[in-house]
C-alpha cells in the first residue's frame, strides 16, 4: 500500500459513485490532479462472475453480486449487513432504500431511469407552498441535463419530451428510445385518452411515454446496445446499462489516482476558519491489516459524494452538524396495482420498464398530496410474485406434468404491475442521526427516523385511482390490493441540502458548504425537494456544475 | 494489379449512374446483412450444445446479441438505400446474387459467403467495415488496394454522396415524398425521409457512422464491434482449454437443390429431406418477407404500415427463429455430424404488381400457403421449440393481413 | 415428462441435478433410495403406473415436487419445507449453480429466458417470442 500522502493530488473525492467519477473524470480531464477514495472494494474485473453469484445466491437481492464472503459486510452497505440501519421495527417507519459501496457505487444496480425534473419541481414552494424552492431553476440545470444524457448515454425519446410539462429540451437525446416491451402496446393504444381527476377537477390527457434510460440502444461509448438480460437491478451482465465504472475508467486513464478499500473515517476542521485540514482514512485489505492515515488536503478541495447516508454519517462523525446535517431525509415511496392481462403479454424478456405516464408529475393537487411518476412494469408482478413462487404456488397444489406447464405459462404470461413513485417533502423529523450502536469498524451506525406521511398516503389513494382506471382501459383483471404500504425506491434524498444560506442549508447551488471553504458535496444529498423523477441524472447534472465550478476556480 | 478489361466508372454524371449504383449499395447491404445473421446463428445459446463453461455462455451470446444488431442495422441501412432510391424516381431494389458471392463481384474485392462464425469470417467483417484511409495493407489477409473505386463499404457510399453532391438540382428529386419512409412507418426509429440533398447527406452519413464510427473513433460502429468480438475471440482460444468450441457444426453456403445458373463449387446441398423441407420454407418466407418490405416503399396507401409490420415482425419471429432450427439439424448424408442453416436463396420473383388491391391479394394467398406448410410442419415434428413458436407467431401476423 | 411437462435428455445436467438431490438432504435420499428399491421400479411403466408409483405415498409426493421444482428452477427446498411452506430464501437447502439456474425449465414454460443470460439481441422483447 502505497501511503495517501505520497500521491501528488490537488482534489480529493470521497466516493466513486456516479457523482463521484463525472467530477473526478471532468477534473482530470482537464490537467487537475484527482485523487479518488472509495470505501468499497475494486469489483469491476468480475461482472460475469457477480451475474452467475447473482443466480447461485439464495436470496438474489440487490446485494447478491457484490458479496464475496470476504469483505466485510458493513463495508458492503444495507443489502449485504441486516442491522446496519439502526431504526424502527415497524415496516412503514423505515427507510427501505439502500445503496451499495463498492467501486462505481449505487449505478452498478440502479434500474437506470433517467428523466429529468421538470420545472415545478424546482419551485414547489412558490407554486404550492410545499416544501421549499431550489436555489436554481430548471433553465439553470438544463445545459448541464445535456451534458448528463450525454456523458452517461441516455437512450430517449426527444420529440416526445421536448416542453412536455414544461421542460423544455436543447438538445437531443445521443441515442433513440429503447424499444418498448411487448406488453406496452395494450397501454400505447389506450395513450392520448382523457382521465378525468377528481384530485383537483381537472381532465388530464394520459399520454403513454418512452422512460429515457441509461440503457444502449445501439453501440455506445464501446459499450454493447442491450441485449435484454432483464436483470438491470442487481447487475447488467455486458454493461449496456451504465454504471460509473464507465468514468471511474476515464478518469483514471487521464491520471486520477483511485484507491479503493479507504473508507474515510473523520474530517478534521480547523474551528477557525473551517477549512478542512486532514482526512483520517482507514485503508483494510482481505489479507494486509488495516491501517489508518491522516492525510494532509489544508490547502486542497474535498468533495464528499458518498451518498445521502454516509455523507451526513461522515459530517456528523466529524462534528460538523450546521446547515441542518442529516436532516430532511427523503425517498420516493412506491406502491403498486397488479393485474392479470387478458391475453399473454410475455413479461421477464427486456428491460424491467421501458413506457411511464409521466402526467401526474404535477398538477394544483401538490398542495395536498404528492405528484407521482407510474412506471408500466416488464416484470410480472416485480416483487410480488417472482416466478419461482408463483411455479411453487401451483406446485402446492399438486400441479404436474404437462397440466402444471401449461399452468405456470398461463399464469406468468399474463402477470402485469403498474408501480408509482410518490414525491416526499422534506420534514426535519425524517433525518439520520448517529447510532450508540457501531460497526465493524467501531463507527457509530446511521440511526434512521423515517415516516409514512399523509401527503404521500393521499398520492397513494391517488395514484391508486389512476391505476385502476387505466386496467379498467386495458380490460384486464385487476387484483385487489389488500395494503397500502410503501416500498422504497431507491432513491435516498436531501440531508445536506443546497440553499441560500447556512441559516437553510448545508450548501451553496454549487454543492459548496456555506462554513467550509475547501469542502464541496455532491449527490441527490443536496435536493432541496425530492422532485418527481428518479435523481441519478438531476444529481449528476448539478455534479457537472460543480465540476465547472470547480475548473473555473482550479484551471487559470 | 487490376482485372484486365475492368474499368468501374467513377464518376457519376447521371440519375442512371446514381441508381445504379445505389442498387449496388442495396445489394451489398442486404448480402452483408444476410452473412452476419448466418454467423450469429452459427453461434451456440445453450450449455447443453456442449463446449462451454457458463461464463463462456456470457460472452458467446454476448457476441450473437452484438452480430444480430449489426444485421439488423444493416436491414435499416437497406431501407435507409431505399428512401434514397425513391427520393429520385428510382424503385427499392432488393435483389442480390445468391451465396457465396465470389470476391471478383464488387469491387470490394471480397467475397460474401454464408459462414459460420470463425476467426476467418470475423475478419471478413472487419474487412467490409473497415474506416475510411485506415491502412490495410497486410492486415487481416485481405488485400485489395488494386481497386479502381471502392474497397470497403465506406468508400463505395463517399462515390454516393459524391453523387448526389454533383447531381443536385431541381430536377434530382423527383419521388413523391410521401413515399418516403419514416420512424412512424416502420420499426427503425433512425431513418431519414429524403426530399432534398441535405437529407441524403444526412442519411449517408448515418449509414456511414454505424458502419466505421466517426471520423477519430472507431469504437461505436460494425467495424468497432468486430474488433472487439476478434480480440475476445482470440484470447479465449488462446487461454481457454481446448474445450471450448462456441460453434456448432454448421455446413457453409448451405442450398437446396442445383439450379442452373445457380450452381457453385463451393455450396453445400442440404439432403436430409426434414431440414430441407424448413430450409425451402425458410427461403420462401424470407422471399415473402423482402417483397412486402420492398413493397411498403413504393405505395402511398394507410395500409402500408399494417404490410411494414407484418414484414419487419417476420424477422424477430419468424425468421429468426428458424434460422436457429436449421442450424440445429442435420444437414445430410453428404456432411456427416454437420448442421445445416439458412441459405437465404432468392428465386425469380418480382417485386409485387403496383396495383395495391392485385398486390394484396398476392401476398395474403402466398402467406396463407406458407401458413400451412408452417404449421403443418411444426405438427410433424414437435421436438423443436423454435419451429413450434416460428408457427405460432407465424399465424398471429398471417391474421394481420 | 410426467413431473415436469418436458420432455428431458438424461444428459450431465440431468446427473447433475440428481446427484444434488441424492447428496441433498436425508430425507430425500431416503425417500429416493425408497423408490428406487420398490420391485415395480425399473420394469418398463406406462405413464399411470409411473405416477402412481410417484403418487403412492406423502414422502413420494414430496418428493416429486422438490424433484420439479428443483427442475423448474434450479434450487433445491429443504425436505421440512416441501409440505406447505411458503417460499423464503431460508428455505433453500441448496441455491442453483449457474448452470443449473439457467437450464431451469421454467423460464422455457414462459417464452423468456433465465435473468441474468441474454434473451437474445437487442429489442427482441418488443416482438411476441421466438421459443
Amino acid at each position: 500500500m502505497e501511503p495517501l500522502n505520497e500521491l501528488a493530488f490537488d482534489v480529493v473525492v470521497v466516493g466513486t459513485g456516479v457523482c463521484g467519477a463525472l467530477i473526478s473524470h471532468k477534473l482530470s480531464q482537464r490537467g487537475v490532479r484527482v485523487l479518488m477514495l472509495e470505501a468499497g472494494p475494486d469489483q469491476r474485473a468480475n461482472r460475469i462472475q457477480m451475474a452467475g453469484a447473482y443466480v447461485a445466491s439464495a436470496n438474489r437481492n440487490l446485494s447478491a453480486p457484490y458479496f464475496d464472503g470476504i469483505v466485510p459486510p458493513d463495508i458492503l452497505g444495507p443489502d449485504s449487513s441486516k442491522g446496519y440501519y439502526d431504526q424502527s421495527s415497524v415496516r412503514s417507519e423505515q427507510l427501505q432504500s439502500t445503496f451499495q459501496r463498492t467501486v462505481g457505487g449505487s449505478t452498478w444496480h440502479f434500474l437506470g431511469n433517467m428523466p429529468r425534473f421538470v420545472p415545478s419541481d424546482f419551485e414547489l414552494y412558490s407554486r404550492y407552498h410545499k416544501g421549499v424552492d431550489w436555489p436554481i431553476s430548471y433553465e439553470v440545470l438544463e445545459p448541464y441535463y445535456t451534458i448528463a444524457e450525454k456523458e452517461i448515454g441516455v437512450a430517449g425519446d426527444h420529440d416526445a419530451w421536448n416542453d412536455y410539462l414544461g421542460a423544455f429540451r436543447s438538445k437531443p437525446y445521443p441515442m433513440h428510445a429503447i424499444w418498448p416491451a411487448y406488453g406496452d402496446k395494450f397501454f400505447d393504444s389506450i395513450s392520448g385518452r382523457s382521465y378525468q381527476d377528481e384530485s383537483d377537477g381537472s381532465a388530464r390527457v394520459v399520454q403513454v411515454l418512452r422512460t429515457p434510460q441509461a440503457r444502449n440502444s445501439t453501440i455506445y461509448d464501446g459499450r454493447p446496445a442491450c441485449a435484454g438480460n432483464s436483470t438491470c437491478t442487481p447487475i447488467c451482465p455486458i454493461q449496456a446499462k451504465y454504471d460509473a465504472s464507465v468514468h471511474i475508467k476515464k478518469a483514471t486513464a487521464t491520471g486520477a489516482h483511485l484507491i479503493s478499500s479507504a473508507l474515510v473515517k473523520k474530517l478534521e476542521v480547523d474551528p477557525k476558519t473551517g477549512v478542512i485540514t486532514h482526512l483520517s482514512v482507514l485503508r483494510y485489505g482481505a489479507t494486509a491489516e488495516s491501517r489508518e492515515e491522516s492525510l494532509d488536503i489544508s490547502n486542497k478541495t474535498v468533495i464528499i459524494a458518498a451518498n445521502a447516508i454516509e455523507t451526513p454519517r461522515l459530517l456528523l462523525m466529524s462534528g460538523i452538524s450546521k446547515g441542518g446535517v442529516g436532516l430532511h431525509l427523503m425517498d420516493h415511496l412506491q406502491g403498486y396495482a397488479l393485474a392479470e392481462a387478458s391475453e399473454p403479454i410475455y413479461p421477464f424478456r427486456g428491460p424491467i420498464t421501458t413506457s411511464g405516464i409521466d402526467v401526474f408529475r404535477d398538477g394544483k393537487f401538490r398542495s395536498e398530496s404528492a405528484a407521482f411518476r407510474i412506471s408500466i412494469g416488464n416484470d410480472g408482478w416485480g416483487r410480488e410474485g417472482s416466478p419461482a413462487k408463483e411455479t411453487w404456488k401451483l406446485l402446492l397444489e399438486d400441479k404436474f406434468g404437462p397440466g402444471l406447464r401449461a399452468a405456470v405459462r398461463d399464469r406468468l404470461t399474463r402477470m402485469h404491475r403498474i408501480s408509482f413513485s410518490t414525491e416526499m417533502l422534506p420534514e426535519a423529523t425524517n433525518r439520520v442521526e448517529l447510532s450508540a450502536k457501531v460497526d465493524a469498524f467501531g463507527l457509530p451506525r446511521p440511526k434512521i427516523t423515517f415516516s409514512f406521511p399523509d401527503y404521500n398516503k393521499r398520492a397513494f389513494l391517488h395514484a391508486g385511482r389512476v391505476a385502476e382506471w387505466l386496467y379498467k382501459q386495458t380490460g384486464w383483471t385487476q387484483r385487489p390490493l389488500d395494503k397500502l404500504e410503501p416500498s422504497g425506491a431507491g432513491h435516498i434524498i436531501g440531508t445536506t441540502r443546497m440553499g441560500t444560506a447556512s441559516s437553510n442549508s448545508f450548501a451553496d447551488s454549487f454543492g459548496a458548504a456555506h462554513e467550509h471553504p475547501n469542502l464541496y458535496v455532491a449527490g441527490p444529498c443536496l435536493f432541496p425537494t425530492a422532485g418527481t423523477a428518479n435523481p441519478t441524472l438531476t444529481a449528476v447534472a448539478l455534479a457537472l456544475r460543480t465540476a465547472d465550478r470547480l475548473l473555473q476556480l482550479l484551471v487559470p | 494489379m487490376t482485372t484486365p478489361g475492368f474499368q468501374y466508372k467513377i464518376e457519376i454524371s447521371s440519375r442512371s449512374d446514381l441508381l445504379t449504383l445505389l442498387n449496388e449499395a442495396c445489394e451489398l447491404e442486404h448480402g452483408l446483412a444476410c452473412s452476419y445473421l448466418y454467423a450469429a446463428f452459427s453461434l451456440k445459446q445453450q450449455l447443453e450444445e456442449g463446449g462451454l463453461t457458463w461464463e463462456q455462455l456470457h460472452v458467446v451470446r454476448r457476441w450473437a446479441a452484438q452480430l444480430y444488431l449489426v444485421a439488423s442495422q444493416e436491414m435499416f441501412h437497406l431501407a435507409q438505400v431505399w428512401n434514397l432510391q425513391v427520393a429520385i424516381g428510382g424503385t427499392p431494389y432488393y435483389m442480390r446474387p445468391n451465396f457465396p458471392v465470389v470476391s471478383k463481384y464488387y469491387p470490394l474485392g471480397l467475397g460474401i459467403a454464408l459462414e459460420p462464425f470463425s476467426r476467418q469470417s470475423i475478419k471478413r467483417f472487419i474487412a467490409y467495415e473497415m474506416p475510411r484511409g485506415m491502412e490495410r495493407k497486410g492486415q487481416l489477409g485481405f488485400v485489395n488496394e488494386d481497386s479502381l473505386d471502392y474497397r470497403t463499404v465506406g468508400e463505395l457510399y463517399d462515390l454516393i454522396h459524391a453523387g448526389f453532391t454533383a447531381l443536385d438540382g431541381p430536377d434530382l428529386f423527383i419521388g413523391k415524398p410521401a413515399l418516403q419512409a419514416t420512424p412512424a412507418l416502420i420499426d427503425f426509429p433512425e431513418i431519414v425521409p429524403v426530399t432534398k440533398l441535405a437529407d441524403a447527406h444526412e442519411a449517408i452519413s448515418r449509414i456511414v457512422e454505424q458502419g466505421e464510427g466517426g471520423a477519430i473513433d472507431h469504437v461505436d460502429s460494425h467495424y468497432g464491434i468486430f474488433k472487439s468480438i476478434l480480440e475476445e475471440y482470440e484470447q479465449l482460444t488462446k487461454s481457454a482449454e481446448p474445450q471450448f468450441q462456441p460453434v456448432r457444426p454448421a455446413v457453409t453456403n448451405p442450398a437446396l437443390a442445383p439450379r442452373p445458373g445457380y450452381y457453385h463449387a463451393n455450396q453445400a446441398f442440404i439432403t436430409n429431406d426434414f431440414t430441407a423441407e424448413v430450409a425451402d420454407l425458410f427461403d420462401d418466407l424470407y422471399v415473402l418477407m423482402m417483397r412486402v418490405l420492398q413493397f411498403t416503399f413504393t405505395i402511398d396507401e394507410p395500409r402500408r404500415r399494417d404490410l411494414a409490420r407484418y414484414a419487419i415482425g417476420m424477422m424477430p419471429m419468424v425468421v429468426k427463429p428458424l434460422g436457429d432450427a436449421l442450424m440445429l439439424l442435420p444437414a445430410g448424408r453428404l456432411f456427416p455430424g454437420r448442421s445445416a442453416g439458412p441459405a437465404f436463396t432468392l428465386g425469380r420473383h418480382v417485386p409485387l404488381p403496383a396495383d395495391f388491391g392485385l398486390a394484396i391479394r398476392l401476398i395474403k394467398e402466398r402467406s396463407a400457403t406458407l401458413k400451412d406448410r408452417l404449421s403443418s410442419l411444426a405438427e410433424s415434428s414437435t421436438a423443436l421449440d423454435q419451429l413450434q413458436s416460428a408457427a405460432r407467431n407465424f399465424t398471429h401476423l398471417h391474421d394481420t393481413l | 415428462m410426467l413431473l415436469t411437462g418436458f420432455s428431458i435428455p438424461v444428459d450431465m445436467h440431468a446427473l447433475n441435478l440428481f446427484e444434488r438431490i441424492r447428496g441433498g438432504d436425508g430425507q430425500y435420499q431416503a425417500v429416493l433410495d425408497g423408490l428406487l428399491s420398490d420391485q415395480r421400479w425399473g420394469a418398463p411403466l406406462g405413464e399411470e403406473e409411473l405416477l402412481e408409483l410417484l403418487q403412492a405415498s406423502t414422502d413420494r409426493k414430496l418428493l416429486a415436487r422438490g424433484l420439479t421444482y428443483l427442475w423448474y428452477t434450479g434450487d433445491l427446498l429443504q425436505w421440512t419445507k416441501l409440505a406447505h411452506d411458503e417460499l423464503r430464501p431460508e428455505s433453500l437447502l441448496t441455491a442453483a449453480t449457474p448452470p443449473d439456474f439457467y437450464a431451469g425449465l421454467m423460464w422455457q414454460a414462459i417464452s423468456a429466458h433465465p435473468p441474468a443470460l441474454s434473451g437474445g439481441y437487442y429489442g427482441h422483447w418488443h416482438y411476441q417470442p421466438e421459443n
